[in-house]
């Protein structure tokens, strides 16, 4: 059989909203799934309303945050509080392979859509729900979002310096995080039922998945009861181990040592051939020991260079190092630039947009953006007429009653 | 009952974090994983804490053995001949090889995907490596720190004030095994349907990218920077973290809209007339006067009163739990989110568990491997050599 990507033919619908379940169908639709989001104007999409925004006008369809989550997919205009609305989403479940949701728990069993009912219409459908808690337990129902399911998830309490309180990852990280295994979930249940013919539900917790991340972390706990605390940079194996300034207004470059042979690259980089026997930083104890006076040596000589020639210098005597990229740097970075990270695409309101691309390659099927993110309600059309095969008349009088609000 | 993946059979050959990240995912799903190791040395991992009791050895390992669950060991020697030739023989009889060597090393072996493929035209190998396996920096060297920092995640996490931060525990090696994992089952099931191998190549800085919510597109798109802000970065206030009477909580009022609920909670309804807080802006630039109403306030509370409070006024706070908090949570517990693991060497602990849970296929755990505990039974009983043959392969340190 000859087919032009990997998930070509795989059809799925999509209740889910924010982060976490639509940047993972976006990234399903980049290999070759189709991928309609079901939302309503009745309440829009948080990301719809969150900025950025064009020339800092807001409107529907002009968020850059949206557009990057949801590239490629058909928006369909649903309002579920419409009472024929069910009707019609059970009729798109039969088209379906995948249904995707990130309601609050028990909020699509309040449509009549959960996986129970889906399951009586077609026997054989994927559903994965992503919410916050999980589907069961004491605080299912949380209120929150993936801000405070990181600090719940420990990651506040081991990001900051150990002389201050505890700071956040950036954002919504545990929606960052688990858009990953929204996929592996959805993946491993497609895999399942090409072998067997059987669906199955996918019930992931952002909160579980973000403690994938502490696994390292959680370990030293269960295995010898210590509890991590804040370290700013450092590491217990590795001196030095930091970010240092360097010439500009705030850039930095981050340098790590995890070896001798790397310090004495380092001594080479820095041109102090004198510090790689002298007693205080010879081995990697008195590296620990003297990394405060070691960081000061070493800022001294990035102070005065570019983050860019702090990397390539360091890179060229075999030391691992990298500059903190910002957005500028990231947008003109040339390992990016080379690998493609960036696809730019023409948006009806936004216009000309780049948009991430997935992190990993296939090598000949490698993927595409087939189109930026779709303005709202843009394919009601196309779904009615060619997806489920209504009438001019039904799609008429559906409109006339608010059904695609 | 089957796994997910019980019908993949992989070829692992990869150490230290993110590739066998990657694996575990795949074992823990069905997939059967044949881990390749150094003899003598085994897996690096092996040498790296937390070890049971502080005491180092190579089987008790906390980060080994949590990242090989439910593998088998072989040992092998990839750098001489009999030992490339073994590794292209069960190269043929796998559906995928998955490898986080440095960018290229595997082709300077002649095992790279070029090679292996001409064996075994079907499979599919994944690579994942610091920044991939093209471009001017894949020969580059990456840590952790490293590819968080070229990634764009630690410009924005921190203070102002200070150097920026990485994020603790090695967290960018775990986005590269999860986006391996992804790959390697598409990459499946494109070969399922067709034929047709391929390799997948994942960058671990691009990876970090896809970490970055709002961040680069705020540039490109007002031309703006974020910054690092302290606290969560976002433009609401409050919303960070705050000392309470008995550890940390997370005060947020997230949306603007709940500016009001917030002040009725906290029994201030002047802060809710307030002209100066009307507005989200308004809010953001009298930050300082907002904090000094509202963190004298919640110095009286308990952390879990306080949470539980303002989860009545679906205010969503949040707690600032510790590890050891995680592992009493009793959400986690009611869920069995920990595995409890028995290893003969190690000792029984608690491990973090499953990302997800599936309705139909089981989630498979079971101890890591001892180094080359599976020699015998993939050499003679899958490869058909002869006892003799491993004792000779032994004498000469091929495996």
């Amino acid at each position: 059989m000859s087919k032009a990507l990997p998930l070509e033919g795989v059809k799925i619908l999509d209740f889910s909203w924010v982060a976490a379940g639509p940047s993972a169908t976006r990234y399903l639709a980049d290999h070759g799934a189709m991928v309609i989001r079901a939302e309503s104007a009745t309440h829009l999409e948080t990301l719809r309303i969150t900025g950025p925004f064009r020339n800092n006008e807001a409107g529907q369809d002009r968020s850059a945050y949206y557009a990057n989550y949801n590239a490629g997919k058909y928006s369909f205009r649903l309002n579920l509080n419409h009472p024929k609305a069910a009707e019609i989403a059970k009729r798109l479940v039969q088209w379906a392979d995948i249904v995707v949701e990130s309601y609050a728990p028990g909020v699509m069993k309040r449509f009549g859509l959960d996986y129970r009912s889906l399951r009586e219409i077609k026997p054989d459908i994927i559903m994965a729900s992503t919410s916050q808690m999980g589907q069961t337990g004491p605080i299912t129902t949380y209120r929150g979002f993936g801000a405070q399911a990181s600090a719940l998830a420990g990651f506040c309490h081991i990001t900051g310096w150990p002389d201050g309180e505890p700071l956040g990852p950036y954002g919504a990280h545990s929606d960052m995080i688990a858009h990953r295994y929204l996929m592996i979930g959805i993946l491993s249940a497609l895999e399942y039922r090409r072998r067997t013919g059987k669906g199955q539900y996918i019930d992931v917790s952002q909160f579980e998945c973000a403690l994938q991340f502490l696994s390292t972390v959680l370990l030293d706990y269960s295995v010898n009861g210590r509890v991590a605390s804040r370290k700013a940079n450092q590491d217990p194996c590795y001196a030095p181990h930091a970010s240092y300034r360097c010439m500009g207004d705030d850039r930095w470059c981050v340098v790590a040592v995890t070896n001798d042979e790397e310090w004495r690259g380092l001594c080479r980089a820095i041109e102090k051939p004198e510090l790689v026997d002298d007693p205080r930083f010879s081995t990697l104890s008195g590296r620990k020991r003297n990394e405060e006076e070691l960081d000061r040596i070493i800022e001294e000589w990035t102070r005065s260079r570019s983050p860019e020639e702090v990397m390539h210098l360091m890179q060229a005597a075999g030391v691992p190092a990298g500059i903190v990229e910002k957005g500028e740097d990231l947008h003109r970075d040339p390992q990016l630039e080379h690998r493609h990270h960036f696809w730019q695409l023409q948006h009806d309101e936004i216009g000309l947009h780049r948009y991430d691309f997935p992190a990993f390659r296939l090598s000949k099927t490698p993927g595409r953006i087939a189109w930026a993110a779709p303005l709202l309600g843009e394919h009601n059309d196309y779904i009615c007429r060619e997806v489920l095969g209504m009438s001019n008349g039904e799609f008429v009088e559906l409109v006339s009653e608010g059904v695609f609000e | 009952m089957s796994g997910a993946l019980s019908d993949l059979r992989v070829l692992d050959l990869t150490r230290h974090i993110s590739g066998p990240y990657c694996t575990k995912l795949l074992a823990e799903f069905g997939a059967e994983v044949i881990k390749v190791e150094t003899p003598g040395a085994g897996d690096p991992s092996r040498r790296i804490g937390p070890f049971v009791g502080d005491l180092p050895h190579p089987e008790k390992s906390g980060l080994f053995l949590y990242l090989n669950t439910g593998k088998k060991s072989i040992t092998l020697d990839l750098r001489c001949e009999s030992g490339k030739k073994l590794l292209k023989e069960l190269a043929r009889d796998v559906d995928v090889v998955v490898e986080n060597f440095e960018a290229g090393i595997l082709e300077g072996l002649g095992l790279g995907y070029e090679a292996l493929s001409q064996i075994n035209p079907s499979l599919v190998m994944t690579s994942i490596s610091s920044f991939g396996q093209t471009g001017p920096y894949k020969e580059y060297k990456g840590t952790d720190i490293v590819e968080m920092a070229m990634g764009g995640l630690m410009y924005i996490t921190g203070s102002p004030k200070r150097e920026p931060l990485k994020y603790a525990g090695s967290q960018s090696q775990y986005v590269g095994g999860a986006y391996g994992a992804t790959g390697t089952m598409l990459a499946c099931m494109y070969r399922d349907s067709t034929g047709i191998g391929q390799h997948v190549d994942v960058s671990v800085m691009e990876a970090v990218i896809s970490s970055l919510s709002d961040s680069m597109i705020t540039y490109q798109y007002e031309g703006k920077i974020r910054m690092r802000l302290g606290g969560l970065n976002w433009a609401v206030h409050p919303s960070h973290i705050m000392p309470c009477k008995d550890g940390y909580i997370l005060v947020s009022i997230l949306t603007q809209g709940r500016w009001g609920d917030f002040c009725q909670f906290m029994n201030r309804p002047d802060l809710g007339e307030d002209p100066r807080f009307q507005t989200g802006i308004g809010r953001v630039s009298h930050a300082k006067e907002i904090d000094a109403a509202v963190e004298p306030w919640v110095m009286q509370w308990n952390r879990e009163e306080l949470f539980q409070a303002a989860q009545a006024w679906r205010l969503p706070f949040s707690l600032v739990l510790t590890t050891e908090d995680l592992l009493k949570d009793p959400q986690l517990i009611e869920r069995k989110y920990f595995e409890r693991i028995e290893h003969p060497v190690a000792g029984t602990f608690d491990y973090p568990g499953r990302p997800f849970q599936m309705s139909e296929t089981p989630y498979k755990v079971s101890r890591a491997p001892f180094l080359g505990e599976h020699n015998i039974e993939i050499y003679c009983g899958r490869l058909g050599l002869s006892r003799e043959d491993l004792v000779r392969l032994r004498t000469n340190a091929v495996i």
